[in-house]
């Protein structure tokens, strides 16, 4: 090709890719008048260009290494691995001989050297190892299902790793499964009905903890010679089969079983085989066909033709077993066909149901055998107190601060002119309120808003002097803040920037004002007409006509930064605006789909755009967070890496990133990315917010303090600050310093519902219940909100009135239902009110299961691990509730509400001398004395001497 | 303790190269290839929790141990990225080579026809074609194949290929822009994973 015709085809497609999609056919048309062939070569590079998506954006390195992994993954055949085995160490234990092998892989009895025991080494199957993704669901199921504790369960030890193959240590079962038993034929109805029971109990217990075992059948089901049932795999059964990540489950269990052996089909539930979404009465199902199976020696559905076994089981009805099996009782009839019903509506709803049916104990006196010696110590009930302190703020912080600064950095590209406009206060506190949208089409108010959110920002970023504060956007949105009047009490803002947009053809007209909230008078305005096809047009006219407002003027060196926006596609521009807008609103859940969507279409249309990637991380983050499904987190965390290595001079992509590694945890690199927003960005308020919150994880309190201290010294004027340093006083245990805090914030924010429900905890955490109470009122007066409620429930809880705190637990957990803490406050009154004792246990149960979903994410979480012990040791599952304890006191020696959990933990499990120990630590470390007097806890101490004297001898 | 290619032994035989040191590619490569074993190793491993985070960390960790630009005199970075891509683009394309014809068994057997269609579809073979394709752009427009040559070779961000081949940014992302088009184009159809 000739240089010439080359430069002018890319001459064309360049001029091409800056105008809009839909200008390019006639601007080529045109230019390319009677060159048909240079045509289709710029249109076929343009075409090129859209869908080559990440194509190359992956370093060269990165491929190489990707395909070695691959080719290095063909390692020794299972069969080869065993032989060599067989005489080995692995980790602590010794492997003695194999006992068997199939779909889920290889089982071998060893020893573990360590504790001396014998135990079962099970390794998965070889696929399982070489796709991480398979792997990290694996550990997570697997982990979860090692929480389980019950006689009829076999424990899970540990999950390991020997020479880049998984295995699972558990308990070593011996006896035979019931796969074996039932070739013998039906089983006497007593065994069968016990062995049922036992099953059922193993469910029961699963199911509370929101495990599904999905492959229940008698090779799944261990009997011993003493006739104790152990269930083998418990939530193992989905991981076993290929997964892909979007795909449903059972739909690609299905086509696997198919193809393949029969496998477990036979036990398997209707809608499961239909690839419906499976829930615990899938279980049920599969228990009903085990115990047909005891009962009568064959299975509900005989047929062995896998096409047609699927066909019976989703059309006919199994044959009666007395048919089969005269000696069948005709009410154990009943249990099975009912629990075979089609309709999962139609079966037992709860494993309990089933085992009422089969004629077994209640639950309490069942569950009391295994713990009995020990709860014998101290009668009944003992429990925590419930006095959740306070979410005050705990938690908060870094999901408050989500809200990224996804704006460029400007930085001093404006300077500050000596006092321009007149009427103007001296200290400018602003907040720039959504345009409001005349007419409009779809999707309007979502670019206003997401214009005033990236108007504001560029505003924040022009002000580097400090005689402007701007409230970011996500804030006002946060506190649903809509007009200057709302502005001004909420954030005490002095001016607000309001305006209104209006479509008229393909033009759109603007018009924005200056007003001084106290007065609503406008003290400037403008109005602007522009082509709608021009976003960056429209921003930076308003950036810099509200910049002149406020008496900024802008350097002409420094303009083309200013007006960068990350992009030069303006439909990209345009998407990425309205996505910003919707994840203002990310409360309504579908905002957030829809901001996903924009932020993919803006980076269809330009694959390169930085700040697009993360604003999608933020939206998956979002999504995580109304979901708790952990899939979000992946994505977050891959879209910000994405935009890091886009760019990594912005800072937004290091915010993003770092939100994400606090998010999970992973502190220290949090701290790394926090810090080079500031590199960036200096004034950045998340940034700093950030930083300290992860200093804080790592204890590291004095650099936290300084940090929020410096995010003060740049903004004196705004509340959040405040809020987080008191947050942090709070916390480690300085209450005094944290209500004088808070008592700013509420100053600062006198319509600020959270500035009273946290000056509402300190001043309980003081012992001032009267004024905590108030102040917890007029939170709710402000905004119903699930912490006031909460917290006013725990004030109410510790004035010794129960019943009245149930209200407000029950009304705390309606607003907020996934929080813990919250159904674990709400078991606390149950417990003590005699009419509603009975619901606490299942309160309980929820508030480990909830917490233990959050340590999913976040493993090193000192505070829901914290929880989660309390909830055990209230359940009764002492093991698991000292584990956790420890390990929570491990990551935060200092928290003053850890020690007191502790004391509560242990005293719950009779241990009264480490009870005590723990009292003692949290009363000298600050915990209030006056709520240990009112736990009803501690009743059954009451005329103890070492108790009283503890409490004697600490009287703030 | 790793003991390991510094950082020092490749910036060293970088600037051998640079001058003119043929064989210095020679003992370059044992290096690299080392580290993309070790690369390669932790894709394995499970602490790779998001692949793409992760592997970005890891490559750019890769890179910060193969090359250390402080340790280096060299009197213009811009020459050492150049270099850099460069060495890294030659070794990883030998490497494939190698890899691949053993997997092809080098005569042996006839493949079987699904594992044909697996190579055919190796991010090896991709690999090639795109050594090959980048030639070919660069006899139409040589700075558009240098800059993908420091991107996708070596790594290089888009200020440091600005800095190498002595541009502005702006004039780099349109010419990225320009040349992944063009190049994704070359190779046909569905060529996102590259």
């Amino acid at each position: 090709m000739e240089p010439e015709r080359w430069s002018k085809i890319e001459g064309l497609y360049q001029a091409a890719l800056e105008r809009d999609k839909s200008a390019r056919d006639a601007f080529l048309a045109n230019a390319c008048a009677g060159d048909d062939a240079l045509r289709r070569e710029v249109e076929s590079l343009l075409a090129h260009d859209e869908q080559a998506g990440n194509f190359l954006e992956t370093p060269a390195i990165e491929i190489a290494a990707e395909a070695l992994a691959l080719e290095n993954s063909d390692l020794p055949s299972a069969a080869e691995r065993g032989q060599r085995l067989a005489q080995t160490t692995v980790s602590h234990y010794r492997i003695r001989e194999k006992l068997g092998g199939g779909g889920m892989g290889v089982v071998y009895k060893a020893e573990d050297a360590a504790l001396g025991r014998s135990v079962a080494l099970k390794f998965l199957p070889d696929e399982f190892s070489r796709d991480p993704r398979k792997l990290e669901r694996f550990r997570r199921e697997a982990w979860a299902a090692s929480s389980l504790n019950h006689p009829n369960i076999c424990t899970i030890y540990e999950i390991g790793e020997h020479e880049g193959r998984l295995f699972i240590a558990m308990e070593l079962v011996e006896g035979q499964t019931l796969a074996e038993k039932l070739k013998a034929g039906p089983l006497p109805i007593e065994e069968a009905t016990d062995i049922s029971r036992q099953i059922g109990e193993a469910l029961e217990e699963a199911h509370e903890h929101n495990i599904v075992h999905r492959d229940l059948k008698p090779a799944n089901v261990m009997v011993t010679p003493k006739g104790r049932v152990k269930i083998l795999d418990f939530g193992l059964a989905k991981l076993v089969r290929p997964v892909e990540p979007d795909a449903p489950t059972e739909e690609i269990a299905l086509k696997t079983q198919v193809g393949t052996v029969m496998g477990t089909v036979p036990y398997m539930a209707p809608e499961q085989l239909r690839g419906e979404p499976v829930d615990t009465r899938a279980d049920l199902y599969a228990l009903g066909g085990v115990l047909y199976e005891m009962a009568t020696g064959q299975r509900p559905f005989p047929e062995t033709q896998t096409n047609r076994l699927i066909a019976d089981i989703l059309t006919t009805l199994p044959r009666p077993p007395r048919e089969l099996n005269s000696q069948v009782p005709a009410e154990l009839e009943t249990v099975v066909l009912k629990a075979l019903t089609k309709e999962p509506s139609g079966r037992y709803q709860s494993a309990r149901e089933l085992l009422v049916d089969l004629g077994a104990p209640s639950t309490a006196t069942q569950r009391a055998l295994p713990t009995a010696r020990k709860v014998a110590l101290h009668p009944a009930p003992v429990r925590r107190t419930a006095m959740i302190l306070l979410v005050v703020g705990i938690g908060l912080a870094i999901l408050a601060s989500l809200v990224l600064f996804l704006v460029p950095a400007v930085r001093r590209h404006f300077i500050t002119a000596p006092s321009v406009s007149q009427g103007l206060p001296s200290k400018k506190q602003l907040a720039v309120l959504p345009f409001s949208v005349i007419g409009g089409a779809p999707g309007d108010n979502a670019f206003s808003r997401g214009l005033a959110e990236t108007l504001a920002a560029k505003l924040t970023q022009i002000s580097a002097g400090h005689s402007l504060q701007v409230v970011p956007v996500s804030d006002l949105a946060a506190q649903h803040v809509e007009t200057a009047r709302q502005a001004q009490k909420v954030f005490g803002v002095n001016l607000v920037l309001t305006g209104s947009l209006e479509r008229a053809g393909d033009r759109v007209r603007i018009s924005y004002a200056l007003v001084d909230p106290s007065t609503d008078r406008q003290l400037n305005a403008k109005i602007l007409t522009l082509a709608a096809s021009d976003p960056f047009g429209i921003e930076d006219q308003v950036v810099e006509g509200s910049a002149g407002m406020l008496g900024l003027a802008v350097q002409s060196a420094q303009r083309r930064e200013v007006e960068s926006h990350g992009t030069q596609a303006a439909d990209a521009f345009q998407e990425y605006l309205k996505g910003l807008g919707y994840l203002q609103n990310y409360e309504r859940t579908e905002n957030i789909d829809k901001a996903i969507g924009s932020f993919q279409s803006a980076l269809k249309v330009d694959s390169t755009y930085t700040l697009a990637y993360a604003a999608l991380g933020q939206a998956y983050w979002r999504k995580y967070g109304t979901t708790e499904n952990t899939a979000w987190v992946d994505r977050a965390q891959e879209s910000c890496g994405h935009a890091v290595t886009l760019n990594p001079k912005l800072a937004a992509t290091h915010l993003c990133l770092g939100i994400m590694e606090s998010g999970t945890g992973q502190y220290a690199q949090a701290i790394g990315e926090f810090k080079k927003v500031l590199d960036i960005e200096p004034t950045s308020t998340f940034a700093y917010e950030g930083l300290a919150d992860a200093q804080y994880h790592l204890k590291k309190f004095r650099e936290a303090e300084a940090t929020y201290r410096r995010a003060i010294s740049i903004r004196p004027n705004y509340w959040a600050p405040y809020n987080w340093l008191a947050v942090l006083y709070f916390n480690i245990g300085d209450t005094e310093k944290a209500a004088e805090m808070f008592r700013k914030v509420t100053k600062l924010a006198p319509e600020n519902h959270q500035a009273f429900y946290n000056l509402g905890a300190a001043d309980f955490m003081l012992g001032q219940w009267h004024e905590a109470e108030e102040m917890l009122k007029r939170s709710v007066a402000i905004h119903p909100n699930a912490t006031a409620y909460s917290n006013l429930g725990t004030v109410i809880f510790y004035e010794g009135r129960f019943q009245q705190s149930v209200g407000y637990f029950e009304k705390a957990v309606q607003l907020k239902p996934k929080d813990p803490m919250l159904w674990g406050n709400l078991g606390d009154a149950y417990k003590w009110t005699p009419s509603d004792a009975s619901k606490a246990r299942a309160a309980y149960l929820k508030a480990a299961a909830l917490a233990r979903d959050g340590l999913r994410v976040n493993p090193s979480s000192s505070g829901l691990l914290g929880d989660l012990a309390l909830y055990e040791a209230h359940i009764s599952d002492f093991k698991h509730a000292m584990q956790h304890l420890g390990k929570a006191l491990s990551l935060s020696p200092k928290d003053v509400q850890l020690m007191y959990y502790g004391a509560i933990v242990y005293h719950l499990s009779g241990q009264k001398t480490q009870s005590l120990h723990y009292l003692r630590k949290a009363l000298n470390s600050g915990y209030p004395v006056q709520a240990v007097r009112a736990d009803p806890e501690w009743r059954v101490l009451k005329n103890d001497p070492a108790f009283q004297g503890l409490i004697a001898t600490n009287k703030h | 303790m790793r003991r390991a290619p510094t950082a020092h032994d490749v910036t060293l035989l970088l600037q051998a190269w640079g001058d003119g040191d043929k064989e210095a590619l020679d003992r370059l490569a044992p290096l690299i290839y080392r580290e993309l074993h070790i690369l390669a190793k932790r894709f394995m491993s499970r602490e790779r929790r998001d692949h793409t985070l992760q592997a970005t960390a890891l490559v750019n960790e890769t890179y910060l141990r193969l090359v250390d630009i402080h340790q280096a005199n060299w009197q213009d970075r811009a020459h050492f990225f150049a270099i850099c891509a460069r060495a890294m683009r030659q070794i990883l394309v030998d490497h494939v080579r190698s890899r691949g014809s053993i997997k092809r068994g080098g005569g042996q057997q006839p493949l079987q026809l699904e594992e044909a269609l697996v190579m055919a579809e190796s991010p090896y073979s991709k690999l090639l074609e795109l050594d090959d394709a980048l030639n070919r752009l660069a006899a139409l427009d040589q700075r558009k194949s240098r800059v993908v040559e420091l991107r996708f070779f070596g790594g290089l961000s888009v200020e440091e290929t600005a800095e190498a081949l002595k541009t502005s940014p702006e004039t780099v992302m349109r010419d990225w822009k320009m040349a992944k088009a063009w190049l994704h184009r070359e190779l046909g159809d569905n060529q996102n994973g590259a």
